[in-house]
């Protein structure tokens, strides 16, 4: 495999050498042409570099028909010397075009990937500045396809550039030769190009629709796989893979008429695009042809004339393409403005918050949590529960909560998000090692160990074959089990050691045996600390100093276990187990 | 004349795939891959007579696409050779040039080739697209039989991305490449074969150039295809990373991890360029030979003709139809080697999907089980060697008894539900139904017997009663209303504005993780089997929920043998037996009470529990 290895020495110079940025920089984002101009003033070298291949390339390719008419007719003429000029010029050509051609390759290519890594780096930037509220303003698949497809869309215009240039200068050319030396013909030609192509541009629309219905037949058969194979344990589980087979060949055949629909329009396009072109250049010879009957153009003139005509398709190929990508590039570059200049949900100020706790109130559920304290809540709806964890954390209607009788909103974000930690229900294990999950900044006070014997997980580490804390999460954690990876969540919570905490019922998927152990070393953990836990499960709420019960989101009773326990019939349906 | 340029300006697609493989070997050289295929990657030998065989089995039709670019080939060949006529005429004899009677068998030619190029392409596009249909539904059809241990082993991570990333990946390969290079390679040898009537001396002349362009090729087609599998892998570990932050986005603001998120991407981003800097050089050293390749012959033919032309042995007419059909070959010649190159980044993920017929079935030892006496002997089983989760459990299940299993997490007690219900075998020892070996049953006879569901759900896209009737599907309209109840789940059911046809999962209502182990449960309860394993498939409900769907649960499953795994002792509780399981081993065996008396670990933690101490 050595010879795959491309890094074992040091690669020759690339126009992409500079990427990524260490800073992307901060695009303007008032209009889509102002964001393609910023985009493409940050990167103009490689666009006029590339220009300037991009043109050499096609005009040394235009000039072509040139030296080869002038060596036929050299040849008809006997003339040794012009013969030898005509074949030297095109060897010179053969040597020369490539390297124009590859060298314009280089910076197109290079064009892209450097508009594409800014474009990434600023998404993934913004997408680390939103932060919590990134998923609850724009859905995953969003983001990926904004980042993958978008982002590549406007990415190609810069890919295009050096061709496009490339096209318009040398169509230029061809038309300039063509009207100077028969200036009739020429002007058929350089009018009847253009002409062709605005006849090709009906069908385009429609084969465009076609090819759009095609994708999306594509994407719901590909979506119903996607459905069958992640479903599949249930469907081995319990049946009903016929069905599901069915299902599939239906669409997968829906897929396939969809398909060959397009292929016949585009097959029409391709045959269309041989006919017209070739009946251009009929008329050309035909034309031609009188000329050199009437003494008026020679042999090799005529040949000329055939070759500017047929060269000329290209560059009218390349402008029809650039013209519909830079249309995509319009519609991704909205997607992409639009992505970028999302903001966040809460408005926050400019104060620091205390680096100590204070007393923590909500204003819509009336809690009040106390420095110190130790306090659990039992909410008869699970769901207004999740809310109240997120708004006491401050991530949704902070200003409803006030630290020491201020609101949460009139401090920064950072600020109250190094004072108060407040653990979602199913917190997210990001992959890496186990030993990076603790890679957070922390009070320092715990060490990992700690962390890990409070939240019960030694057993965990044990069963990692002796790896430990160097052994791999994958993504989400799909290895590990429901409460492995709640226990991970928890030891990483504890180890962060915020001075106030709040978990959402952190210890619903760990088994009575272990939730017993983590109750009491947890509550000796965070003694002193302020510590809020959702939670129905007595062992936890037997150590609280204080319990609430919530219904409707409202704080209804307050005490200590044993008192709500003996006193509230409410509290007792919620909390007691056993008949 | 048709001089292209490269038009390799067009990435190839597979640097925009997503995610195609971790597990290619140069991925697992570069430490691209982290969890290593559970599945097998067909060999290329495989790869290869698969495609002959593909191209075997649609014979006619390539035979047809061949024929009709034949036809195609000689009628665009036509048109140089009269033009190279027309010119050596007028070079002679300007007035006896035959101008209108040249035109008239280029126009000709021209529209005969024009629409032939048309048919070719729809019946090339129609052969693709059904070889391409047929590949990915026999891919399917192997994927949904696979058994049930692979595809808990394997994750539906890696089996995902074979369905969606490579089946979209080879849709071009096999669709255009095989087509696209059989055309090619006949208009390639109908020039050349038209170069030789024109003047047999020029075809040495174009082939000149052939072995270096291909000698290049070859280098460069030895490197690229993994190149571009490495290109798009990385590019899928960079998506992949935004796709974690977009979805923790909580947990990273939480935990002040937005730098580090940074960090990540950019690091993913710095990979895939340095993989991109690569396969630029690659082209770098391809592109410019290979086109240098198709201008040299001109010149040659010009000085060659000329020399021959001074001897009286060639006319005008020839050199020039020599040039055109030398130019003639570039697109084609171009359109070949595009397309192989092409056909081996397509055939990366060709191997991807044909690694998958290559599972080795399930082993069956066939038997027809006889009552529904649940035994184990003696089972051990580890998933690596040398470890084993169970370490020897031997017990006996009445029919129709109702057995909780509680224990420690780690001890392995989904582990031994996976046993029960057949999805792995022991290692040593026997699980039995009705005296049968259920890890060695079909799999289809097996779950007739034993059926499991775990905390894992999954909602299918499509109607509600679509997901609960794939475990039956000739359940009646109050069978399914009965099942529903049965789970608690008629009442919200009801209240759907489409009750049954509510269109739920991707696309469609969105169910909450409780309503979603309800369909689960409901869908057992459609199936009937007489014997079912609950892995925590209450865990999402809160406690009241989850107490009272048990219930009702209860009374609908009457007769039936439960063995529960839960960690709610209130579920133990209501149990006839209640199996405590430690390190691999059963350590107490009985009803509540008999353990409540024995006052072993399951009374204490009874007692801590209902907070009796």
């Amino acid at each position: 495999m050595s010879s795959l290895v491309p890094f074992h020495r040091r690669a020759p110079r690339t126009p992409i050498d500079h990427v990524p940025f260490s800073d992307p920089g901060d695009p303007s984002l008032s209009s889509i042409p102002a964001f393609l101009w910023w985009m493409g003033k940050n990167q103009w070298w490689i666009i006029i570099s590339g220009t300037f291949f991009g043109v050499i390339s096609f005009v040394s390719l235009a000039i072509m028909p040139k030296f080869l008419g002038q060596a036929i007719q050299a040849i008809a003429d006997k003339d040794q010397t012009a013969l030898n000029r005509g074949v030297t010029t095109i060897l010179l050509i053969a040597l020369f075009q490539p390297m124009a051609s590859v060298l314009r390759h280089r910076r197109a290519f290079g064009g892209w990937v450097v508009a594409a890594t800014r474009l990434q780096q600023i998404i993934a930037r913004k997408a680390a500045a939103l932060g919590a509220d990134l998923p609850r303003l724009v859905s995953t698949g969003e983001v990926v396809s904004v980042n993958s497809n978008d982002v590549e869309r406007v990415a190609r215009t810069f890919d295009m550039m050096p061709r496009l240039m490339g096209a318009i200068l040398s169509f230029i050319f061809v038309s300039v030769m063509l009207i100077k030396s028969a200036s009739t013909i020429g002007l058929v030609v350089v009018l009847g190009v253009p002409l062709i192509t605005l006849g090709i541009a009906p069908i385009i629309k429609p084969l465009q629709a076609r090819e759009a219905e095609q994708r999306k037949k594509l994407s719901a058969a590909s979506d119903l796989a996607a459905d069958t194979v992640a479903g599949l344990r249930v469907l081995r589980g319990i049946g009903g893979e016929e069905v599901f087979i069915a299902r599939f060949k239906k669409a997968s055949q829906e897929v396939r008429a969809a398909a060959v629909r397009t292929a016949k329009m585009r097959s029409f396009l391709d045959g269309l695009q041989i006919l017209l072109p070739g009946a251009l250049i009929l008329v050309v010879i035909y034309a031609g042809g009188n000329l050199v009957v009437d003494g008026k153009m020679k042999v090799g003139e005529l040949l000329t004339f055939y070759g500017y005509s047929a060269f000329l398709v290209l560059p009218m190929k390349v402008m029809t393409e650039s013209a519909q990508r830079l249309t995509s590039s319009v519609v991704s570059s909205r997607r992409i403005i639009h992505l970028l200049s999302i903001t966040s949900i809460n408005i926050w100020g400019n104060n620091q918050a205390p680096k100590v706790d204070g007393k923590l109130f909500d204003q819509k559920s009336g809690i009040e949590i106390l420095p110190g304290e130790f306090v659990a809540i039992v909410s008869d709806n699970a769901l207004l529960a999740d809310e109240i964890c997120d708004r006491l954390g401050g991530y949704v209607d902070a200003e409803y909560v006030h630290l020491d009788g201020i609101s949460l909103t009139t401090f920064t974000r950072e600020s109250i998000r190094r004072i108060i930690y407040s653990q979602e229900k199913e917190p997210a294990i990001l992959s890496g090692t186990i030993g990076s999950v603790f890679n957070v900044s922390h009070s320092g006070r715990l060490s990992i160990d700690d962390a890990i014997q409070a939240a019960s997980m030694q057993d965990l580490i044990d069963s990692l074959d002796g790896e430990g804390l160097a052994a791999e999460v994958v993504e989400r954690g799909r290895t590990l089990s429901g409460g492995q990876r709640q226990r991970l969540a928890l030891a990483r919570t504890l180890y962060v050691d915020s001075p106030i905490l709040i978990l959402d019922d952190p210890t619903s998927a760990v088994d009575a045996h272990t939730e017993s152990r983590i109750a009491q070393r947890m509550a000796h953990l965070r003694q002193g600390k302020t510590t809020v836990i959702f939670t129905t499960s007595p062992l936890i709420l037997d150590r609280a100093s204080r319990v609430i019960l919530l219904t409707n989101g409202k704080v209804a009773e307050q005490g200590t276990h044993q008192n709500l326990s003996s006193n509230s019939q409410e509290y007792r349906e919620l909390v007691t187990r056993g008949s | 004349m048709r001089a292209k340029p490269v038009n390799q300006d067009f990435l190839p697609p597979s640097a925009f795939a997503p995610p195609p493989t971790w597990s290619t070997r140069i991925a697992l050289n570069f430490g691209l891959d982290r969890s290593s295929s559970r599945l097998p990657i067909a060999s290329n030998k495989t790869v290869n007579s698969e495609m002959f065989s593909l191209v075997g089995k649609h014979r006619k039709g390539f035979i047809i696409v061949a024929l009709l670019q034949l036809v195609t080939t000689l009628a665009e060949l036509v048109s140089p050779r009269v033009f190279g006529n027309l010119l050596g005429d007028l070079s002679k004899d300007p007035a006896q040039a035959r101008i209108l009677f040249t035109l008239a068998i280029a126009a000709s030619a021209l529209l005969i080739g024009a629409f032939f190029a048309y048919w070719t392409r729809v019946r090339a596009s129609i052969l693709g697209e059904f070889v391409l249909s047929s590949l990915r539904e026999r891919f399917l059809e192997t994927v949904v039989q696979l058994p049930p241990n692979i595809v808990e082993r394997a994750g539906s991570g890696e089996l995902l991305s074979r369905t969606t990333t490579d089946i979209d990946h080879i849709t071009w390969a096999v669709r255009d490449a095989i087509p696209i290079i059989t055309i090619c390679i006949i208009s390639i040898v109908s020039i050349l074969i038209a170069i030789g009537f024109t003047a047999p001396i020029f075809i040495a002349v174009v082939l000149m150039a052939m072995p270096f362009v291909f000698a290049i090729t070859r280098r460069y087609l030895r490197r690229s295809p993994q190149a571009y599998r490495v290109v798009a892998s990385s590019y899928a570990l960079m998506n992949s990373t935004l796709v974690e932050s977009a979805e923790s986005g909580r947990t990273i603001e939480a935990l002040g991890l937005g730098n580090d998120r940074i960090e990540r991407s950019d690091a993913a981003l710095g990979r895939w360029i340095q993989w991109e800097r690569y396969t630029l050089r690659l082209r770098s050293q391809w592109f410019p030979f290979v086109e240098g390749g198709y201008i040299i012959p001109l010149a040659v033919i010009l000085l060659v003709g000329s020399h021959f032309y001074l001897l009286g042995q060639m006319s005008i007419a020839q050199i020039t139809a020599a040039l055109l059909y030398s130019e003639m070959l570039v697109g084609p010649l171009e359109g070949m080697l595009w397309w192989i190159d092409e056909l081996q980044s397509g055939k990366a993920s060709l191997s991807r999907l044909l690694g998958v017929h290559e599972v080795p079935d399930r082993e069956v030892r066939d038997s027809q089980p006889e009552g529904s006496l649940v035994e184990g002997k003696d089972v051990k089983y580890g998933y690596k060697d040398g470890r084993d989760v169970l370490n020897g459990l031997s017990f006996l299940v009445e029919p129709g008894t109702r057995i909780a299993i509680v224990g420690p997490s780690g001890a392995g007690k989904s582990t031994l539900g996976k046993l029960l219900a057949g999805i792995q075998a022991p290692r040593s020892g026997s699980v039995t139904v009705g005296g049968s070996e259920i890890g060695y049953l079909p799999v289809e006879k097996a779950r007739k017997h034993v059926a499991l569901v775990t905390q894992e759900h999954h909602i299918f896209s499509g109607t509600l009663r679509e997901n609960i009737m794939l475990a039956n599907p000739q359940a009646t309209e109050s069978e399914i209303w009965e099942a529903l109840r049965a789970v608690d789940a008629d009442i919200w059911a009801r209240e759907l504005e489409k009750g049954l046809e509510a269109i739920l999962g991707t696309g469609g209502m969105r169910l909450l993780p409780a309503q979603a182990q309800q369909v689960a449960l409901a869908r057992l309860v459609l199936a009937d089997p007489h014997t079912l394993i609950l892995d925590e498939a209450t865990s999402l409900m809160d406690q009241r929920a989850a107490r009272h769907l048990e219930s009702s649960l209860s009374a609908v499953l009457a007769n039936r043998t439960v063995i529960a795994i839960a960690h709610r002792l209130q579920t133990a509780h209501d149990a006839d037996v209640i199996a405590v399981m430690e390190d691999g081993k059963i350590t107490e065996w009985g009803s509540h009470q008999e353990l409540m008396e024995a006052e072993g670990s399951y009374a204490d933690l009874w007692h801590s529990w209902r907070d009796e101490n």
